[in-house]
């Protein structure tokens, strides 16, 4: 695994997010962060060897789906996945996601657990 | 105390509806949901108070100072609100962050934290009871911090004691 983005717009989400990924053992070498998905794509254009993202659903700019919808007009679901990670775990949610592209979804709260197994297809 | 016994109890006081004890079911399930699974904290539910309870004074909340909000719109609109004492809000942030007592947290944190914890709260809030009725959409947290207004249309709150300080969580309809 090259670099993981993590897209979220509270700053204590990401610290969680990236405090899971050294318990669950998940070896990156570059944590990225991103406060919504306008940042996001910027992160994407400035660092190509991103090789998954977390993304949040709720947030202000750029909301969750719509930087899915935006990554993969450049990159596949195969290049690059993206788990959404999020507290709209209703059904709807879920399948708008999916369908536009997410990969995988975590429900806030989680546990390492739930981290490690939607992110253990992707993490070689 | 457990939680359940804490609404029950109330409930038998005769100081909830039963509409009221099955929203503040749903309610203290999801606070108990994002405190256990993501909170290194004790928290503990101390009082279940309806609706006409909360238009009255609650003196230990009335040091309360920070709130994060968090409104859901669809069939009906509200918000979920978690009202904090100072401490208490600390106390949640250090949890969220897995960080001791003594060490040192800045404001802009306690409150992206507390917003946060609102977020999950009423994520898990709106699975259990809100879904159900249809489509709601989540608004961002939003931090307010000023003396305790009481909202017209409160349906009902939890009061948590926390290691540090104390922490409310209510429902509001618009």
């Amino acid at each position: 695994m090259n670099k993981v983005l993590i897209v979220d717009d509270s700053s204590t989400m990401r610290k969680i997010i990236m405090r899971v990924l050294r318990q669950a053992d998940i070896a990156v070498e570059n944590v990225l962060e991103a406060a919504n998905g306008v940042e996001g794509m910027q992160q994407l254009t400035t660092h190509p060897d991103i090789g998954l993202i977390l993304s949040d659903v709720n947030m202000p700019e750029m909301n969750g789906i719509d930087f899915v919808k935006a990554v993969r007009g450049t990159h596949t679901k195969e290049r690059l996945p993206v788990i959404m990670v999020t507290t709209e775990g209703g059904q709807a949610m879920v399948d708008n996601a999916m369908a536009q592209g997410a990969n995988g979804f975590v429900c806030k709260p989680f546990t390492p657990e739930s981290i490690r197994s939607a992110l253990e297809p992707y993490v070689r | 105390m457990s939680a359940e016994r804490t609404i029950a109890d109330a409930l038998k006081a005769g100081t909830l509806t039963r509409c009221e004890r099955e929203l503040l079911v749903h309610l203290e399930a999801a606070v108990d949901n994002v405190f256990t699974t993501m909170l290194s904290t004790v928290c503990e539910l101390v009082e279940a108070t309806s609706a006409e309870a909360c238009a009255q004074e609650d003196a230990r909340l009335a040091s309360v100072a920070i709130e994060a909000i968090v409104e859901f719109e669809g069939p009906t609109a509200g918000a979920v609100v978690l009202r904090c004492s100072p401490e208490g809000a600390a106390d949640i942030a250090r949890g969220l962050l897995t960080l001791g007592a003594g060490d040192s947290i800045e404001l802009a944190e306690v409150h992206d934290a507390l917003g946060e914890c609102a977020n999950m709260v009423t994520g898990a809030f709106k699975t259990r009871a809100l879904d159900p009725h249809g489509a709601f959409r989540l608004t961002v947290p939003k931090i307010d911090t000023h003396v305790v207004v009481q909202h017209p249309h409160q349906a009902g709150r939890l009061v948590y004691e926390l290691a540090e300080g104390s922490a409310a969580v209510e429902v509001w309809f618009h």
